[in-house]
């Protein structure tokens, strides 16, 4: 104990010195272990906070609920024997005041409402159930809304509005609701009326996903849990499957599903940034065991054994990358202070301002196995150099240990523990398998596709004839020799870069497939459940005003997915946005002869035109990604009390709600004994939507318009702002890069300034040499930037493919040579920076120096 | 007087891309305790080749090395380290001191590998001794770099001695120092192989220094000659 005690006080007494050349490894590991630290940190928060108040989210200990009626008085009573129950129907309708409308996210509530928490609104005192504001006076209910809806009605407190027939008056403003966040999202502008108000409302419809009405009761239990309760209620409900129950996990479910998805994105790019500084710590490990070659060869020759060497490197990079994790840490941690503030609101949750201990260990965790990792091959150099260079002339670089004498399990084995550790550890944070593998494999090719590519590179320049020009000659000798930094850069730019395009490609994808084109593209407004008859009122009228860009219209009935190969759609745990709408209730469907247009048979055949046989259904490919479907297998309809079979013929692909597509679609005749109604969709010319909106509203009183653009602008809106962070986790894996860039250009300073001084000496000019450079850095940085955007367009593609497979995949024609051309400018200036001292240096100083 | 050194027909081949380069050819040498051997010869004779074949720090193709009675020819890299700590000291041309340890630091870093266990005190004064020894004693706390070239090899002297192996061999240890400065250096070799019975190996250029030596052998071309029996310097 004695002993190694003293090999590590010689280990830290040894790091005396310039602690500079250890900045490119501290910098890196500080923020790579930052970026996993504040992004763990936060998603802990986020899904502490959101499990913690996941009853507060529900409303409620457990929840029954279903689309299409309120329960009997006999299931009331058989509910109320579990706990007290509040009664609520969340639905959308359209408010009208004179001339002004606005579409309604409506949510009628019982005496008893809210069971948890506080309705939040300046007219309620604190606790007050909000009920005695809602009920039925001089005419009109009472109504606590949204303040913009006084705004959008060009009303103010007290006035009065309309839906259809009934009156309602507005009596208190909603701050916020305690469920709010659990609620999901939801269309229009809230407005809390009371039970019998909706009631008294005509018929309130769906006519897409987002708009379904639900009966909801949530239960105060009076024993038990939701754990034990949830099967006794199935149990009781089963022969009746639109009773569906909803537990405080689920109302979390969706919200912790969501942002673990984002959190393991952005966890992934953290480890990326940590991944790129990697390849800039072993380049500072091996620069600085090339610095300290002849220290370690004197520790040899004075009888110190490879262990000890290790031992005392070992710990000297110990040290400084405790350091660096170190800062890395308070880093992450300041950073989740300061953002939890910020991100609370945009997420519509109230975040603690708290600093999660086992993320940062996480973080730690992660910066010592990539610290491990990356440095542990230049220290097993260290260990094995040899004595003997003290007696020879050595250059600024260690030379190679054959290939065999790194392929020993003593080795191998710590690598790989520390790979699978890395691994491990990133399966167990995301929670994600498929995609911390699909991740490991991508960044594994990258390597060695840099790698490689880099050796190509060199033995291909070594093989060019020689160049005419002086310049070239010299850029590809300085390429080509050995100790030469361009297998470093390529890589570390390379990856740096390739980092940079996926995350840039896939945000630019995800943005204009999702908002961009859609909001272009999407219609204005959805209308459905319209009479045969209506469809060309509403077109003639539209084309009235001068306002209309497209009108498309198509027949539609409403029918329930009830079982999906036999299974019940309420046994049926949905997974995906589309497939939840599709199982939950009445939606509606069509029939088609032809494929519909905008839509793409992906697996299986469209069915012949005339076709004329047993029901065949096409439905959208998330059904089948999502419930893992094949083609010939069944679904069963419900409607208008008749249950129909339909053998799956196709899944079809269409993008995100453009066109008139429905996720189900029938084979022709199987719905003709069926009422049909219209589903219509319009496009109005850009920018008059608030006009036509007012004007179909006036003409239609009886029809829904759902403002489909408007709606997309507030998706827009919390898309960009999580974009935002994407984009700044992004940032600093470039910023590593170019950190990582900057460490190789500074190790290889040592060798350039002894090549630029040679080179004077021989009468180069300072022009000259600066050329040289320029030219060698170019060819470098062109070469990286040509194989990052391969990799990079490969790997955004891999991804967008596997994780989002309903978006399209393009690439910004501008982005490639963006970063084509700021590779190379990035590279030249990074090597310029680096190389300033070699060009001003004398000669005469460095030689007297060096003698 | 007992024999320290002793190889027999020693032969170092090394590969130069495909040249195939005989450095060493056939050497068999002696040295006693307290022997001081010199060994001249032109660049790229095979003199440091020689060297670091004793040290154990290169392997000869054929043949035997025996250091202070033990074979060093069959052991492995780590058993040759643990051998080097109590049997060699080695003296080098550019010095080659630790530059982030003082001069205190770069001597007791010797003890402290060959002798582990003892207390960091115990090794201090040893090493402070040995400054003392070579006429250090007030440069103690100095950094490589706040030295003269003579002092610091000196304390490569005291570096080598410290952990009184019965060998030392120095590479050419005047080579960057001014006559008087090596002058003074060579004087302290000397003394020590007198007075401690070390056998010392010198490998110089500078013909006054090698006819100092007990014993002069020449090296060309691999082949090492000795001259001539010398008086005791």
């Amino acid at each position: 104990m004695r002993q190694f005690l003293s090999w590590l006080r010689v280990a830290v007494a040894d790091l005396r010195g310039d602690l500079s050349r250890f900045g490119v490894l501290v910098g890196t590991l500080a923020l790579g272990t930052a970026t996993i630290a504040a992004v763990g940190s936060v998603g802990a928060v986020l899904q502490t906070t959101i499990v913690r108040d996941a009853a507060m989210l529900l409303g409620g200990d457990i929840e029954m609920h279903r689309p299409d009626r309120r329960a009997t008085p006999a299931e009331l009573d058989y509910l109320r024997t579990f706990g007290p129950l509040a009664e609520t129907v969340d639905t959308n309708a359209r408010a009208r005041a004179e001339a002004d409308s606005v579409f309604l996210d409506m949510l009628g509530v019982d005496g008893n409402y809210p069971l948890f928490g506080t309705v939040e609104s300046p007219q309620l005192a604190e606790g007050e159930k909000p009920i005695d504001l809602l009920d039925f006076r001089d005419g009109a209910y009472g109504a606590i809304v949204d303040p913009v809806i006084l705004d959008r009605l060009s009303i103010s407190f007290g006035d009065r509005f309309h839906v259809g027939p009934v009156d309602y008056q507005v009596r208190g403003l909603l701050t916020s609701l305690p469920d709010g966040a659990g609620r999901g999202f939801h269309l229009g502008l809230t407005a809390v009326v009371s039970l019998d108000a909706v009631a008294a409302s005509p018929q309130l419809r769906a006519p897409m996903p987002g708009l379904l009405t639900q009966h909801r009761y949530k239960i105060d239990l009076i024993e038990g849990t939701y754990e034990e309760a949830a099967p006794v209620l199935s149990a009781h409900f089963a022969g009746d499957p639109e009773w569906k129950v909803r537990t405080p996990y689920d109302a979390a479910g969706t919200l912790a599903r969501f942002y673990d998805r984002f959190l393991g994105f952005l966890l992934i790019v953290g480890l990326s940034a940590l991944l790129v500084g990697g390849v800039g710590i072993s380049n500072a490990v091996s620069a600085y065991i090339a610095e300290r070659q002849r220290s370690i060869a004197v520790f040899r020759s004075l009888g110190a054994t490879g262990t000890r060497i290790l031992v005392h490197v070992f710990t000297q990079v110990s040290i400084m990358s405790l350091i660096g994790i170190g800062i890395g840490l308070v880093i992450g941690a300041v950073s989740t202070l300061m953002a939890l503030p910020v991100i609370g609101p945009i997420l519509g949750v109230e975040l603690p301002a708290t600093v999660d201990a086992l993320s940062l260990l996480v973080a730690a965790g992660f910066g010592a196995l990539a610290a491990f990792a990356f440095s542990y091959l230049p220290l097993v150099g260290a260990r094995k150099l040899r004595p003997a260079i003290l007696f020879r002339t050595v250059g600024t670089n260690v030379e190679p240990l054959p290939t065999r004498d790194y392929l020993t399990p003593g080795v191998v084995a710590p690598l790989v523990i520390a790979g699978l550790g890395i691994f491990a550890l990133a399966v167990w944070t995301t929670d994600n398998l498929a995609l911390v593998g699909w991740y490991a494999a991508g960044v594994a090719a990258a390597f060695v596709i840099l790698r490689g590519a880099a050796a190509l590179l060199r033995l291909a320049l070594g093989h060019l004839p020689v160049a005419a020009s002086t310049t070239i000659r010299g850029a590809i000798r300085s390429i080509c020799r050995p100790g030469s930094p361009a297998p470093v850069v390529i890589l570390s730019l390379g990856l740096g870069l390739a980092m940079l395009l996926v995350i840039v490609a896939l945000n630019n994808n995800l943005h204009s497939q999702l908002l961009g084109e859609i909001q272009q593209d999407a219609p204005s407004f959805v209308t459905a459940d319209l009479f045969e008859d209506e469809v060309p009122d509403v077109r003639d009228f539209l084309e009235t005003t001068g306002r209309l860009a497209e009108f498309r219209a198509s027949p539609m009935v409403r029918a329930a997915v009830t079982k999906v190969n036999g299974v019940p759609s309420d046994q049926i745990d949905a997974g995906d946005e589309d497939v939840a709408y599709m199982l939950a209730g009445e939606i509606p469907v069509t029939w088609a002869a032809d494929v519909p247009e905008e839509s793409e048979v992906v697996d299986g055949q469209w069915w012949p035109a005339d076709y004329a046989g047993d029901p065949l259904v096409s439905l959208r490919v998330t059904a089948r990604d999502a419930l893992g479907l094949k083609v010939g297998e069944t679904i069963e309809l419900t409607l208008f009390g008749e249950k129909i079979e339909a053998r799956i013929a196709n899944f079809r692909d269409y993008q995100f709600r453009t066109g008139l597509n429905f996720l189900v679609t029938l084979s022709p005749g199987v719905l003709d004994r069926f009422p049909e109604r219209w589903l219509a969709t319009i496009k109005t010319t850009p920018g008059d939507e608030k006009t036509v909106e007012r004007a179909l509203v006036q003409e239609f009183p009886e029809l829904t318009f759902v403002p489909v653009a408007a709606i997309l602008d507030e998706a827009a809106d919390v898309l960009n702002q999580l974009g935002t962070a994407v984009n700044i986790v992004g940032a600093l894996a470039v910023i590593n890069g170019v950190l990582v860039l900057a460490g190789t250009m500074a190790a290889g300073r040592m060798q350039r300034e002894a090549d630029a001084i040679v080179n004077k000496v021989l009468g180069s000019t300072r022009r000259a040499i600066v050329t040289t450079f320029a030219v060698e850095y170019a060819l470098l940085g062109a070469f990286a930037a040509l194989l990052a955007t391969g990799i990079g367009v490969a790997g955004a593609w891999a991804i967008t493919n596997r994780l989002l497979p309903h978006i399209g995949f393009t690439i910004d024609p501008v982005l490639v040579p963006a970063v084509l051309i700021g590779a190379v400018a990035l590279t030249i200036a990074t090597g310029a920076a680096t190389t300033w001292r070699a060009l001003s240096s004398k000669p005469a100083q460095y030689l007297r120096a060096t003698e | 007087m007992s024999l320290v050194v002793e190889t027999t027909s020693l032969n170092l081949v090394l590969m130069s891309g495909k040249l195939r380069l005989h450095i060493l050819k056939d050497i068999s040498m002696r040295m006693q305790a307290g022997e001081v051997v010199s060994v001249v010869g032109p660049s790229g004779s095979g003199k440091t080749s020689l060297l670091m074949v004793l040290a154990g720090l290169e392997r000869a193709d054929s043949g035997t090395v025996a250091v202070a009675g033990r074979d060093i020819t069959s052991l492995g890299e780590d058993e040759l380290a643990v051998f080097r700590r109590r049997h060699l000291g080695i003296l080098f041309q550019s010095f080659h001191l630790i530059p982030s340890m003082t001069a205190l630091g770069n001597v007791a870093l010797a003890l402290e590998i060959a002798e582990p266990g003892r207390t960091f005190g115990d090794i201090e004064a040893e090493a402070e001794a040995a400054l003392v020894e070579v006429g250090l004693g007030d440069r103690l706390g100095h950094l490589p770099s706040a030295l003269s070239g003579g002092e610091q090899q000196r304390v490569g002297l005291a570096r080598a001695m410290v952990t009184s192996p019965p060998l030392i061999l120095a590479d050419e240890p005047t080579g960057n120092l001014d006559q008087d400065t090596g002058a003074r250096v060579i004087e302290m070799l000397f003394g020590i192989a007198r007075q401690k019975g070390t056998a010392i190996l010198l490998i110089t250029h500078d013909q006054d220094i090698a006819v100092r030596a007990d014993r002069r052998l020449t090296m060309n071309h691999g082949v090492l000659t000795e001259e001539r029996e010398q008086a005791t310097a």
